[in-house]
């Protein structure tokens, strides 16, 4: 995705997760403006979707109800993944509880686009239809509620996508070019799964497969020790 | 082989890999393309590398006839679907394997889509865009099930995988990829108002009337 304004553009290191500096606001600010600007310009994101990333021990996260694709200095939270979280804010919530629990996260995106959304509603879990969701979501999307934290903790272990009941899709990956990538992967998922129904229903990868497919992927771009 | 014919094929696969992003076609590293450029070889895309990314000298030149090839990058694990495609078509100039949305419906569905117009028959060589049977990525079943899916059309679907679109050159295989999406779009809409029996297909529609017959059971 060319749209992706790198970490080491702005920071001079490699990646979100790199221990190595923590931002500034004005350095954040400019690191989520660059990507979510542009995502929600190409459709990838909605207006008032929710962008975190890690940085050192801080995570920094769009306020709930900014507007992502013009965002300004009061529209961030930061926080630190080892503190103890003060916000009354649900999904800022879950975020520190995921930064916390898996060191390979560097950045969540909740996602309100338009397939996400409808399957998220309905509460259904989404198959691996087509090979890049195997391999890049995970081998299904589960619809979980929002209150279950320890499924929540539990299914990104082995997955970096799932739908929240009623608000769409959370993705969970390594980089914030990750993450916006499995968002539009999770898209398609839905778009797959919802269209399909019409003509006759999509038949899905097997698990066995999808397992090896999700393996291959993560060990051909050293994405985890698995 | 022809150092300037080789050099252009792999600008012009860069270039193409970027317009393939930038239509929507594929993300990332997914999908893969090739220009053949001889009647011995063919010059493709490497494995795992983005579009972004790729530069002239990444490009891998393949012998059409044993799939040997020079050098330390890897090409597409797709490769031996591109070669056989180039036996089977000697008029194929290019080809693209794309994970575009609509195709990508109708291939986990697994359906063959009608070509309604003729104008798009004759841009597919075909009335029917046949969907190959399922094989693992990179496997001798998907490359001879997809091989027999085109036949001598310009397109097929790819079970659970997304489509491969030919053309006598780059321009004509990005052609082709475009009117086989119109295609399926137009198959999808045809096929929910079928069994609906509503006027239009459009996102907001689909999603309604999606969320009303299975949202509260």
């Amino acid at each position: 995705m060319q749209m992706i304004k790198q970490y080491a553009d702005i920071t001079g290191c490699s990646t979100e997760r790199d221990r190595g500096l923590n931002m500034d606001i004005k350095q954040a600010l400019l690191f989520l403006t660059e990507n979510c600007k542009p995502a929600v310009a190409s459709g990838v994101l909605t207006a008032d979707d929710r962008v975190s990333f890690r940085d050192g021990d801080n995570v920094w996260i769009t306020r709930n109800g900014a507007d992502i694709s013009s965002l300004t200095e009061s529209d961030l939270i930061t926080f630190d993944v080892k503190g103890k979280f003060s916000y009354s804010d649900r999904i800022a919530e879950i975020h520190c509880v995921l930064y916390a629990k898996h060191k390979r996260l560097g950045a969540i995106v909740n996602s309100r686009t338009q397939y996400s959304l409808s399957v998220s509603r309905t509460g259904e879990t989404v198959r691996p239809y087509v090979d890049d969701i195997a391999q890049i979501a995970g081998i299904d999307i589960k619809c979980i509620e929002h209150a279950d934290t320890g499924r929540i903790k539990s299914l990104i272990k082995r997955r970096s996508a799932l739908l929240l009941k009623d608000s769409g899709s959370m993705c969970a990956d390594i980089s914030l070019d990750d993450a916006l990538a499995t968002v539009m992967i999770t898209e398609k998922a839905c778009r797959i799964h919802i269209q399909s129904r019409y003509l006759g229903g999509a038949k899905p990868i097997n698990v066995i497969e999808s397992a090896l497919m999700r393996f291959i992927y993560l060990k051909k771009y050293s994405k985890i020790k698995y | 082989m022809n150092k300037n014919l080789i050099s252009a094929a792999q600008r012009d696969i860069c270039a193409a890999g970027l317009r393939l992003v930038k239509e929507g076609l594929v993300a990332r590293t997914w999908g893969n393309i090739s220009i053949r450029i001889d009647e011995q070889t063919m010059a493709i895309t490497p494995s795992g590398v983005k579009y972004e990314d790729v530069r002239p000298e990444h490009i891998v030149i393949i012998n059409l006839k044993d799939g040997s090839y020079d050098g330390d990058v890897k090409p597409s694990g797709e490769r031996k679907l591109h070669m056989e495609i180039y036996k089977k078509q000697p008029g194929a100039g290019a080809i693209i394997h794309t994970h575009q949305l609509n195709a990508s419906v109708c291939s986990a569905a697994r359906k063959d889509v009608p070509v309604v117009s003729a104008a798009d028959r004759k841009i597919l060589s075909t009335e029917i865009v046949r969907c190959g049977a399922y094989g693992l990525p990179g496997t001798g079943k998907l490359t001879s099930e997809t091989v027999k899916a085109v036949g001598s059309s310009r397109c097929a679907l790819m079970a659970n995988h997304g489509a491969v679109c030919i053309g006598k050159d780059i321009d004509e295989a990005f052609a082709v990829s475009r009117v086989l999406e119109k295609v399926c779009e137009e198959f999808i809409g045809k096929c929910f108002m079928d069994a609906t029996g509503l006027k239009n297909a459009d996102d907001k529609t689909i999603c309604g009337h999606y969320g009303m017959q299975y949202g509260k059971r």
